[in-house]
C-alpha cells in the first residue's frame, strides 16, 4: 500500500520546490493583475469628466450668463472687459457667439458673429473665415444651445491627461436666447513630487534578473528579485493612479478658482465643480480584491500544486496550449462580455450600469399581460412546446426509420440512407428558405397540393397553429436525419444473440422492441436528445426564415426574440444580453437535470 | 492671441495639409456606382484643385450602417459615406456624423430640392448634402392598365377587374404589412406618426381608416395577394401577374426588359381629397466626426452633390437626384419614370431621422399583419402597437436619462 502513494505522490523535495515555484507564479500572478488593474484605472481616470451638480448648474450658467449677457448688449464694454482680463490672467480666453436664426426657410442656418473674443481683431467680424478653430466654437455654440452649461476637460490627445478646461453657457437676454459665452483657462501642471519611472525600470530590472538569470543566481536570490519585482510594480501602479487623480483635483480647482475670478463672479458659482475621476474604483477593488484571493491561494498551496502540475507536465500543457487560447478568446471572453452586457443598458452608443433591471424587465414580463407575445412567459411557452414537439417528432421519426433501414429483407438500403441523411447535409437556412416558398398561401407547392384534395388554400402565416405547424414540418424534416444516424449506429452495436434469445423464448416483436432494442438504445439516444433539445431550443433560422414570428410576434422564441431586441426594435443591446443569459440559465438547469436523470438509468441499468 | 481658437485647433490636429486621400464608403451597385465612380474620377483628375483625392470603397448595403455605428467611434471609419437619412439622428445623438451647417450659405443650400436637404438636418444641424430622393410610386403594367388610376376609387375599380385570385392574378401588388409601404394611405388618409410637438400620435381615426384601407386591399375579396412581400411584388409585377405595383426606383434596376412599364405619382385617397404621401428617404453624403481633414471633406462633398454631376447620375443612374438645376435639364425632362417620381416628391412626407422613429416601425409593422392578414379591428391593433412604442420610447428615455446621469 505504501508504495503505491509513493509513486502517486512527489517526492518531499520535489513537493518543496512546487511550493516554491507556486508562491513565486502566485505573487507574479498578483503582480500582473494589480499592474493590469491599476492601468485600466488608469484609463478611466484620464476618461473621467468634470461633473456640474443638478442645481449649481443654474447658479453657474446665471453667473456666467449674466455677465455675458450685459456685455453682449455694450461690445466696447466688452473689449475693454476683455483688454483688462488679458491683463490679469493672459491663459484665459473668452468668446462671445451670437448665433440666431438667419432664414425661415432652413432650420440649420443662424446668423453668428463674435460679440466679444479675447482676441481683440475679431471682434465684431462674421464668421465667414472657414477655420477649424471657428467650427468648433460654432459647433459648441450649438451644443450649448440645446442642452444647456457644459462644462469640459480636454486633453489633447484621446485618453490622456486633460489640458484645458472649458466652460460654456447659454446667454438669454430677454428671455430670448441670443448666443453663447465660452471660457477657457489652460491646467498648470505640477511636477509629480515622486517621479514614476524608477521604480517602473526597478521592477522591470528585477524582474528580468529573476527570470532571466537562470542558474547564474542560486534559487532563493532569483525569487526574492522576483518578489521585488512585485512590490516595486505595485508602487509604480499605485503612484501612477494617485498622479492622474492630483491632476484631476487641480483641475477642479482651476474650475472653481479660475474661472470664477476670470467672470468676476468669485469661485462660489463654481463650488459645485466636482472632479469625477471615471468610474474606475471599481475594477481597482476587484482586481486588488483578486490579487489577494491570488496571493492567499498561492501561498495555500494551490498554486504549488498548480505550478508543480504545470512543470511536471509542462509539455502537455504546452500541446493543450493554442486550443485553450482559442477557446479563452472565442468562447470565455465573448461569452463574459455578454453576461456582462445584461447588466447594461444602450443609449446613443453609451452603456449605463443599470444592475438588475433588464433582467427585472424580462421576468416581470415588462408590465405586458402574459396573453401577449412580447411577454416573456408567453414567449418561453412557445419555446417550450416548440422543443418538446420537434423533439419527439424528431425521435419518434429517426427512430423508426432506422428501424425500417435495419430490416435485412430491405433492398437498395444504401440508396435510402443517403437520401433519408441529404434534408442534414443540405444547410439549413437555405432549407428554411425553400419552406417558407412552399408554404406560401397562393404560390406555395404545400397549398397547391392540398387544392389538388380539394381543401381550401390555408393562410399558413396568419394564425397561430399553422404558423406554427409550418415552422414544426421545416424543423422535423431538417431534425429527423441526426436522429436517425444516432439510431441506426446504436442498433448496429446491440449483439444479434439478444434477439435470438428473445426468439428462443418466444418474445413477440413489440416485446422485443419494448424490452431489448429501446433500454439498450437508451444510453445512445439520451445524449443525442438532450443535444437535439439544446439544437431545437435556440433553433434561429428556422423560425426567423419561416414565420418570421408571424402571426404579430407569436412563434417567435426566446433566441429570436433577443435577436430583435437588439436589432431590430430599439438598439437594447442590454436587454437582449440578459434574454441570452436568462436561455443560458434555463438550459444549463435543463442540461444538469438530464444528465442526473442519465446517470440514474445508467445506474440502474448496470 | 488667438488662444480659444488655435488651443481649439490644436485638438483637430487638422489643417495641416495632409496628402492622404479622402475615404468615401458607399453601397452603390450597378449604373449608380458606374455614376458615382464617374464623378469621383473627375474630382480626382482635376475636380479638387489642391485638395486631397478620393478613394471609395464599395462596401455591403446590409452591413454598411453596422459598420458606421463601430468602425467611426473608433477611428476606423471613413472620412465621408453615402447613406440614407433615416439614421441621422442616432448617429448625430452618439457623435458619428459632423454637423456641417457652418460652411453652407443659403444660395448653396437653395440648390437643392427643399424636401431633400430638410430631411438631413437633425435638431437645427445639417448632417449630409443631398445626393437622391427616394420615395415609393405607382408602377403600372402598360399592356394591361392604359391610364394609371387617380384616385383611390378608380384603383379600386381598375384593380378588381384585373384581379382574378383562381388564376392568380392580382390588380395591386406591395409589401402591404410594412409601415414604409402602407405609409401612403397612412399620410393621405390624414394619419400622422408625431405631432408638432414631437409626441407619439400613431393611434388616431384617421390611422385606423388607413388601415381598414389596407385590409379592403389586401384582405378576402381584396386586389393585393395575401402574404405580400418586396419579393413577390417584384416577381409578381415582372410575371405579369400583378398589374400594378407600390415600389421605390431600386425597382427600375430589377424589372425584365420586356415589360412595358409606366411609373405614375400614387392616387388620391378618394375618402379625404388628400393625395396619399409616401416616406421620402433623402440619401446624402455625410461627413464622419472623425475625419481629419473637414473643410476639404466639405469641398468634396459640394462637388459630388453639385449640379453638373447631379445631371450625370439622373442620366446614367436614373436616380431621382436632389438638385434643382437637374430637373431643368431637358434630357432628364424627358424621362418618363423620374419625372413621376419627382412629381410623387411633392405629396411625400419626409421620413422622421430621428431616434424615436425608429422604434416606430416594428410595433407598427405588427398591427398591419394583424389587421391585413388577421382581420383584427384597426382601432385594437393600433391601440397595441401605440402602448408598445410608448414602452420602447420610455425605455430609450429612461436610457439617455441615465447616461446623462453618470456624465
Amino acid at each position: 500500500m505504501s508504495q503505491d502513494v509513493d509513486t502517486t505522490r512527489p517526492a518531499r523535495g520535489q513537493r518543496l520546490r512546487d511550493a516554491l515555484g507556486g508562491a513565486t507564479g502566485a505573487l507574479l500572478a498578483a503582480a500582473l493583475v494589480t499592474v493590469t488593474a491599476a492601468a485600466l484605472y488608469l484609463r478611466s481616470v484620464n476618461r473621467g469628466e468634470l461633473a456640474l451638480a443638478q442645481t449649481p448648474a443654474a447658479a453657474f450658467a446665471g453667473a456666467l450668463a449674466a455677465r455675458a449677457a450685459a456685455e453682449l448688449q455694450n461690445p466696447v464694454e466688452v473689449q475693454r472687459f476683455l483688454a483688462e482680463l488679458r491683463g490679469k490672467r493672459p491663459e484665459l480666453t473668452l468668446a462671445a457667439v451670437v448665433t440666431e436664426p438667419r432664414s425661415v426657410k432652413y432650420r440649420f442656418l443662424r446668423k453668428r458673429r463674435y460679440l466679444a473674443h479675447s482676441d481683440a481683431a475679431r471682434v465684431g467680424q462674421t464668421l465667414e473665415a472657414q477655420r477649424a478653430g471657428d467650427k468648433l466654437i460654432y459647433d459648441l455654440a450649438n451644443t450649448v444651445r440645446q442642452r444647456g452649461p457644459e462644462l469640459e476637460a480636454i486633453a489633447a490627445t484621446p485618453g490622456g491627461v486633460p489640458s484645458l478646461i472649458r466652460a460654456a453657457a447659454p446667454v438669454t437676454v430677454g428671455g430670448k436666447h441670443v448666443g453663447m459665452a465660452v471660457c477657457q483657462t489652460e491646467i498648470a501642471k505640477r511636477a509629480p513630487l515622486v517621479p514614476a519611472w524608477p521604480l517602473g525600470a526597478a521592477a522591470l530590472a528585477c524582474l528580468l534578473c529573476g527570470l532571466l538569470a537562470g542558474a547564474t543566481l542560486p534559487r532563493r536570490l532569483r525569487y526574492a528579485a522576483i518578489m521585488l519585482a512585485t512590490v516595486c510594480l505595485a508602487l509604480f501602479a499605485h503612484l501612477r493612479v494617485e498622479q492622474a487623480l492630483d491632476t484631476y483635483a487641480q483641475l477642479g480647482e482651476t474650475a472653481r478658482e479660475g474661472l470664477g475670478r476670470a467672470l468676476g463672479v468669485g469661485g462660489a458659482a463654481f463650488a459645485a465643480v466636482e472632479t469625477l475621476p471615471g468610474r474606475g474604483t471599481l475594477p481597482l477593488a476587484l482586481a486588488t480584491l483578486l490579487a489577494l484571493v491570488v496571493g492567499a491561494l498561492g501561498l495555500a498551496g494551490v498554486g504549488a500544486r498548480i505550478a508543480g502540475a504545470l512543470s511536471r507536465n509542462r509539455f502537455a500543457y504546452a500541446y493543450v496550449a493554442p486550443s485553450a487560447i482559442g477557446m479563452a478568446l472565442l468562447v470565455f471572453i465573448p461569452f463574459g462580455y455578454g453576461l456582462g452586457l445584461g447588466f447594461f443598458d444602450h443609449a446613443h452608443g453609451r452603456y449605463t450600469f443599470v444592475g438588475l433591471a433588464n433582467f427585472a424587465e424580462i421576468l416581470s414580463g415588462g408590465g405586458r399581460p402574459i396573453t401577449q407575445p412580447l411577454n416573456f412567459y408567453f414567449t418561453l411557452g412557445v419555446t417550450v412546446l416548440w422543443t418538446v414537439v420537434n423533439v419527439f417528432l424528431h425521435t419518434a421519426l429517426g427512430l423508426g426509420l432506422a428501424l425500417l433501414l435495419k430490416d435485412p429483407l430491405l433492398r437498395f438500403k444504401g440508396v435510402y440512407r443517403v437520401l433519408l441523411v441529404l434534408p442534414w447535409a443540405v444547410p439549413n437556412y437555405i432549407t428554411a428558405l425553400i419552406w417558407k416558398g412552399m408554404f406560401h398561401h397562393q404560390y406555395g407547392a404545400v397549398n397547391h397540393v392540398l387544392s389538388l384534395f380539394g381543401i381550401e388554400k390555408v393562410s399558413w402565416f396568419s394564425s397561430f397553429s399553422t404558423a406554427f405547424s409550418a415552422n414544426l414540418v421545416t424543423n422535423t424534416w431538417l431534425g429527423f436525419p441526426f436522429m436517425m444516424v444516432v439510431a441506426l449506429g446504436a442498433l448496429q452495436s446491440i449483439p444479434k444473440d439478444v434477439y435470438e434469445a428473445a426468439a428462443v423464448d418466444g418474445a413477440s416483436r413489440w416485446q422485443t422492441f419494448r424490452r431489448i432494442t429501446l433500454p439498450l438504445l437508451r444510453p445512445a439516444l439520451y445524449p443525442a436528445i438532450i443535444l437535439g433539445s439544446i439544437w431545437t431550443f435556440n433553433m434561429f433560422n428556422i423560425i426567423y426564415l419561416v414565420s418570421q414570428g408571424e402571426p404579430a410576434g407569436a412563434t417567435d422564441i426566446l433566441i429570436t426574440e433577443a435577436y430583435r431586441w437588439a436589432f431590430e426594435r430599439a438598439d437594447r443591446y442590454g436587454l437582449a444580453a440578459a434574454y441570452a443569459a436568462i436561455i443560458f440559465v434555463i438550459l444549463l438547469v435543463y442540461t444538469l437535470i438530464t444528465n442526473r436523470m442519465a446517470r440514474a438509468t445508467e445506474d440502474v441499468l448496470e | 492671441m488667438t488662444r480659444l481658437a488655435c488651443s481649439l485647433s490644436i485638438l483637430l490636429l487638422a489643417t495641416v495639409a495632409q496628402a492622404k486621400p479622402l475615404v468615401l464608403w458607399h453601397a452603390y451597385r450597378a449604373a449608380e456606382r458606374t455614376a458615382l465612380e464617374e464623378t469621383v474620377k473627375q474630382w480626382n483628375d482635376g475636380g479638387r484643385g489642391r485638395d486631397p483625392e478620393i478613394q471609395l470603397l464599395a462596401v455591403p448595403y446590409d452591413a454598411f450602417s453596422d459598420k458606421i455605428t463601430a468602425a467611426v467611434p473608433r477611428g476606423h471609419g471613413p472620412d465621408l459615406f453615402i447613406f440614407a437619412h433615416d439614421r441621422v439622428g442616432d448617429w448625430a445623438e452618439s457623435k458619428i456624423v459632423e454637423p456641417i451647417e457652418f460652411w453652407m450659405t443659403e444660395a448653396h443650400a437653395d440648390t437643392f430640392l427643399y424636401k431633400a436637404i430638410d430631411a438631413l438636418c437633425y435638431k437645427d444641424s445639417l448632417y449630409g448634402l443631398p445626393l437622391a430622393f427616394k420615395s415609393t410610386a405607382l408602377f403600372y403594367n402598360k399592356d394591361l392598365v392604359k391610364t394609371p388610376p387617380r384616385t383611390t376609387d378608380e384603383l379600386l375599380a381598375l384593380g378588381r377587374k384585373l384581379t382574378d385570385a383562381a388564376a392568380g392574378r392580382y390588380g395591386l401588388v406591395y409589401d402591404n404589412t410594412k409601415l414604409y409601404f402602407h405609409a401612403p394611405w397612412h399620410f393621405g388618409f390624414g394619419g400622422a406618426i408625431f405631432d408638432d410637438k414631437g409626441a407619439l400620435r400613431v393611434n388616431t381615426p384617421e390611422a385606423q381608416r388607413a388601415l381598414a384601407f389596407a385590409r379592403q386591399l389586401g384582405g378576402p375579396g381584396g386586389i393585393v395577394p395575401p402574404e405580400s412581400s418586396a419579393v413577390l411584388t417584384t416577381s409578381l409585377f415582372n410575371g405579369g401577374k400583378a398589374a400594378m405595383a407600390i415600389s421605390g426606383p431600386w425597382m427600375l434596376g430589377e424589372l425584365s426588359p420586356s415589360l412595358k412599364v409606366g411609373v405614375a405619382p400614387l392616387p388620391k385617397v378618394s375618402a379625404t381629397g388628400k393625395l396619399a404621401g409616401p416616406f421620402l428617404g433623402a440619401e446624402g453624403i455625410m461627413m464622419t466626426a472623425s475625419c481629419k481633414q473637414k473643410p476639404a471633406a466639405f469641398r468634396a462633398m459640394k462637388f459630388l452633390t453639385g449640379d453638373g454631376v447631379a445631371v450625370q447620375r439622373a442620366l446614367r443612374a436614373r436616380q431621382p437626384v436632389a438638385n434643382v438645376a437637374a430637373w431643368k435639364d431637358p434630357r432628364v425632362q424627358r424621362d418618363e419614370v423620374l419625372r413621376a417620381f419627382r412629381q410623387q416628391l411633392d405629396s411625400a412626407t419626409v421620413m422622421p431621422g430621428t431616434p424615436e422613429m425608429r422604434v416606430v416601425w416594428s410595433p407598427f409593422d405588427m398591427a398591419l399583419q394583424k389587421v391585413v392578414g388577421g382581420g383584427i379591428a384597426p382601432k385594437t391593433a393600433l391601440t397595441d402597437a401605440e402602448s408598445e412604442t410608448r414602452r420602447y420610447l420610455e425605455a430609450a428615455r429612461n436610457a439617455a436619462r441615465q447616461a446623462q446621469a453618470t456624465r
